[in-house]
């Protein structure tokens, strides 16, 4: 129960750093005297996203750390990971089932259609739907890493409780 | 009881897939759909692991799904960074000689300074590499993680149902 706690707190903290992050860097590069710090921002994600502002939500005037859809990943990711308790308690279980792969295909389908025939040329995707595609992948992500990561923190740190020793009585009389 | 197999290979291989698609110019822009080229590397990992896996081994486990992508992220990191620096190196000579040849030619001039100090700046950037290390040091094993854990959601054995014990027949 220990280690579920630290590894959903772990998960938690940083995708709330990593989304922090995302929104941090317009805020520093519009604010006068902190444009260096944006710029450290923008150039921490660079190798993540492609980052062409046409494609990114902005605030103050200024683009998103990532895209639309990189951005709808990583906070639907976030929202998915603040839903979880409440779903793990709607299960009863202190351990929800870890789900298998056609979740995950059904997770990511419509963001690979979206950007399958976006690159394609067969369609014109627009930032809503790039965002709403990235948005459900992401908040389904957390239901398929959470449980599997408490089982595999639990497993690798958690020690066997020591088996209770009976006592056998002619071994002590003797 | 049969042991589990190594668990170095698998993270080595995942590992070089990982530290190929972020490491080579074009390839890397798998990298910009959420790191999926990281993830795959985690990902791959588990399935090269899988595949040493015999049917008497203990069964693929979620720690399993962890340790190979945090290794093959480690592995990915340092792949990357060789990668990177061996491009550096190549495109960097390559400037090298066609600027030389331009200088020859008496069209050095013609060249704007900005061109020239952005030319100067790839080619003497050697402290990025420690950066772009260290960043791929973080990054690498963290998406590594992610890619592992769905690695053995798809590879994961499926669990037989338990069948309830027959009723007792009552005559």
């Amino acid at each position: 129960m220990r280690f579920a706690r630290l590894t959903y707190t772990a998960i938690l903290s940083g995708a709330l750093v990593w989304c922090a992050l995302i929104l941090l860097a317009p805020a520093a590069a519009s604010s006068s005297g902190f444009g260096p710090l944006g710029s450290l921002v923008y150039a921490f994600f660079s190798p993540l996203c492609h980052q062409i502002a046409s494609r990114s939500f902005h605030l103050f005037g200024e683009p998103l750390a990532v895209c639309g859809r990189c951005s709808a990943i990583y906070f639907g990711f976030l929202a998915g990971t603040i839903i979880y308790p409440l779903y793990r308690m709607r299960k009863g279980s202190p351990r929800a089932p870890q789900p298998g792969r056609m979740y995950l295909i059904l997770s990511i389908l419509p963001v690979l259609i979206d950007f399958t025939l976006e690159a394609a040329g067969v369609y014109d995707s627009s930032n809503v739907i790039r965002a709403a595609t990235g948005a459900w992948f992401g908040v389904m992500l957390p239901f398929l890493i959470i449980p599997g990561a408490v089982e595999g923190v639990s497993q690798l740190f958690a020690r066997p409780k020591p088996q209770a020793v009976t006592p056998v009585k002619g071994l002590i009389d003797a | 009881m049969p042991e589990k197999p190594g668990k170095l290979m698998p993270a080595l291989y995942g590992g070089v897939i990982m530290g190929v698609i972020s490491g080579v110019p074009i390839l890397s822009f798998i990298n910009c759909f959420c790191c999926a080229g990281i993830m795959l590397g985690g990902f791959m990992a588990v399935f090269f692991y899988k595949k040493d896996l015999k049917e008497s081994s203990p069964p693929l486990s979620n720690a399993d799904g962890l340790a190979l992508g945090a290794l093959a992220g480690l592995v990915g990191a340092v792949v990357t960074t060789v990668l990177t620096a061996l491009m550096h190196l190549v495109f960097g000579m390559a400037m090298g000689g066609g600027m030389q040849r331009l200088h020859d030619m008496g069209l050095g001039d013609r060249i704007p300074p900005e061109t020239m100090r952005m030319i100067e700046g790839i080619m003497s950037d050697k402290g990025l590499l420690g950066i772009a290390f260290i960043f791929h040091l973080v990054i690498d094993p963290l998406f590594g993680l992610i890619g592992g854990l769905i690695g053995y959601a798809v590879f994961k054995s499926k669990v037989s149902p338990v069948m309830p014990p027959p009723p007792p027949v009552q005559h």
